[in-house]
């Protein structure tokens, strides 16, 4: 890794954490700009709550470094780090009021009361909560608790906001508004922003970077868009994309996959140049990007037969599992197939994707 | 009183719709429960104040007849109200210097216990016995324990002179009551703990509190109306105690060592009874007065 310690903004550099005789995480290099956010997702246990844990100082370090602005902060402790934390589920102090609970960190700072009322009156009318001021934390929903955590967290303008799963404690049909409020509310920071999730969209709609962690390593990093155009690995296309990645080989012909047994021609993909010879190659396969056809006497060109096992009607398409040469893969078609029909898959024009072998 | 810890208001409305509930499913449950008491608890405490009013059996020299003499002899008696003094003191004091050691250790052990499980500091076999053991140990035990350590030829006293004979003062009351209500405190300041938040503290630290500031301001405000009532329980027993003091009578004495003496050595039916009841009214009064201040700050909080 380039020294990046003095280019401002967060760096975290061969950070290894063990948690209770166990490496929690492994090895971690990160480097987020100012004014940026950075989603680290994975599954759960993959060690990304750790890493937030890490960065406010609540749990050290075994190796590596956290560098702040060109500030080690490994040894400082969570006090003295000027990082504000929005954990998972808000944690207000419920014995203070909304602005009892904005205005902590101002008086643990020592600010001056006519200072505090006027932080404080600022976030209260930009989070809109001026008028639940009084109210404590029992009497809120939970979005206006997630506001409350958030202004609370902004009150003492931190040098990095961190997001521990900041919209999972939301009803589902909450959370879309919810993340484009959090979006306006983060677009408005200076600071660098680390939301910690599980859930995808919520890492692709609302950060400028993406990390991917599995098993206490990073897999990947990157912007949304380039995670999701070419996800590093098989881990990566299936948790951010709900994608399959499998082995192929790109010949001058097109691109054959599954031991040969489904052969693509060319002309399907928009970027692919027939080689001259056959190279090894990887296809991206989204539910979006595969066709089914059922009950049609001839199988169309490049298609081949599969299974499916599990078929869900979501609305306006079907979501079907398929058994693909003894591989689950996932299809969202308009055909309207059950568990136990026998399809042939093709992959929809322009939708398909091939990787190099080795892209990261 | 645990799910209070997060949102109090919640809990108040659970406990509200509890209670109505319960008034009408478990009353056949609790009867048997409210026969022992009326039969082994409100029946004995009206004999023993008509006892104490003059109005039923009386001892060895002492005259029938409607008095109120034995009930406030533990204010007109100086020996009886210093013993009334020394009981509240050592009662509440005692405890009060177990939960300033008991809260930060049973914070410490409930953090420790959500993070990483059952450990040292965890809710090990090991340390479980422990700290429950002392409930265990009479009240006579405990007072020889002080009489071991602080008697007059006690370990204290062999290693510094000053120390013998200090069982038989307030300090070594003090010594023998705080590890008396030891299990008393840690018990049920343990279950209180147990479900506490701990990212509040957390979030505090963040937000560039101290360990001591988090403390003051947010963990202790949170648990404080629980552990008002666990103050009021356990020095409602303390201050009825007698083994411990009847071990260590030869100096300072407390009000239940006088209730046993006019009994049993001095047969003094009325007069032990009055004394009997101001003793039992002190202690229902502690566990009342900390169950009401309990509510008071959890309404204030809510």
């Amino acid at each position: 890794m380039n020294d990046v310690t003095n280019t401002g903004g967060l760096v975290i550099e061969g950070l290894s954490v063990d948690y209770d005789g166990t490496r929690a995480v492994e090895e971690l290099n990160l480097h987020v700009p100012d004014g940026a956010t950075l989603a680290i997702v994975g599954p759960s246990g993959c060690g990304k709550s750790t890493v937030l844990r890490t960065i406010a100082g609540l749990i050290g370090a075994s190796e590596g470094r956290v560098v702040l602005g060109g500030r080690d902060l490994t040894g400082v402790p969570a006090s003295k780090r000027n990082i504000g934390l929005v954990p998972q589920h808000y944690a207000l102090f419920p014995h203070l009021s909304v602005r009892g609970n904005i205005e902590y960190g101002l008086k643990a700072r020592g600010v001056p009361a006519a200072q505090r009322r006027s932080r404080v009156d600022e976030l209260l009318e930009f989070t809109e909560l001026g008028a639940l001021e009084r109210r404590k934390p029992a009497q809120l929903s939970g979005g206006q608790r997630q506001r409350v955590a958030l202004a609370r967290a902004m009150a003492i303008n931190p040098d990095v906001l961190l997001l521990d799963e900041p919209l999972a404690a939301l009803d589902p049909q909450l959370r879309g508004g919810m993340r484009r409020q959090m979006l306006t509310l983060l677009d408005a920071t200076t600071s660098v922003n680390v939301i910690v999730t599980h859930d995808r969209q919520e890492a692709l709609a609302m950060a400028d970077l993406v990390a991917v962690m599995r098993a206490g390593r990073l897999v990947q990093i990157g912007a949304p868009r380039e995670l999701w155009a070419r996800p590093a690995d098989a881990f990566v296309a299936d948790f951010l994309c709900d994608a399959a990645l499998i082995d192929a080989v790109l010949t001058p012909e097109g691109v054959q996959a599954l031991e040969g047994r489904w052969r693509i021609p060319s002309s399907t993909f928009d970027d692919v140049t027939p080689p001259a010879g056959d190279q090894p190659a990887r296809l991206l396969l989204r539910p979006t990007a595969l066709a089914l056809s059922h009950g049609q006497p001839d199988p169309p060109a490049g298609s081949i037969e599969a299974h499916v096992r599990q078929a869900e009607f979501v609305g306006e398409s079907t979501l079907a599992q398929l058994d693909l040469a003894g591989r689950t893969i996932s299809a969202q078609t308009p055909v309207p197939v059950a568990a136990g029909d026998v399809v042939h898959v093709t992959i929809a024009q322009r939708r398909g994707v091939v990787l190099g072998e080795k892209e990261a | 009183m645990t799910t209070a810890l997060r949102y109090p208001v919640g809990m108040r409305v659970r406990r509200r719709r509890g209670t109505a509930q319960a008034r009408f499913s478990s009353l056949p449950a609790a009867l048997p429960g409210i026969a022992v008491l009326l039969i082994f608890g409100a029946v004995p405490l009206a004999i023993l104040s008509v006892t104490a009013l003059g109005l039923g059996a009386t001892g060895s020299g002492e005259q029938p007849g409607f008095t109120f003499g034995h009930l406030l002899q533990v204010f007109t008696e100086a020996r009886l109200r210093r013993e009334l003094i020394n009981s509240i003191v050592v009662g509440i004091g005692s405890v009060l210097i177990m939960l300033i050691a008991g809260i930060p250790l049973t914070l410490a052990m409930s953090r420790h216990e959500q993070d990483r499980g059952p450990g040292i500091l965890g809710g090990s076999a090991l340390v479980s016995v422990v700290f429950t053991l002392p409930i265990a140990l009479p009240g006579i035990v405990v007072g020889f324990f002080t009489i071991l350590m602080l008697g007059r030829t006690g370990l204290f006293a062999q290693a510094i002179p000053a120390f013998g004979g200090m069982a038989y003062a307030i300090p070594g009351l003090f010594a023998a009551y705080v590890y008396f209500s030891f299990p008393r405190v840690i018990g049920p300041l343990r279950a209180v703990m147990s479900s506490f938040d701990h990212s509040l503290v957390d979030t505090a630290r963040t937000l560039g509190s101290s360990r001591l500031r988090a403390f003051f301001t947010v963990s202790l405000p949170i648990v404080l109306p629980a552990v008002v009532e666990v103050l009021g329980t356990a020095a409602a027993v303390t201050i009825g105690g007698y083994g411990t003091i009847a071990t260590l009578s030869q100096g300072e004495r407390l009000l239940a060592l006088s209730v046993a003496d006019e009994l049993s050595n001095r047969y003094q039916v009325a007069s032990a009874s009055g004394l009997a009841v101001v003793l039992a009214m002190l202690a229902a009064g502690t566990l009342a007065v900390s169950r009401g201040l309990a509510r008071i700050l959890e309404r204030s909080r809510a």
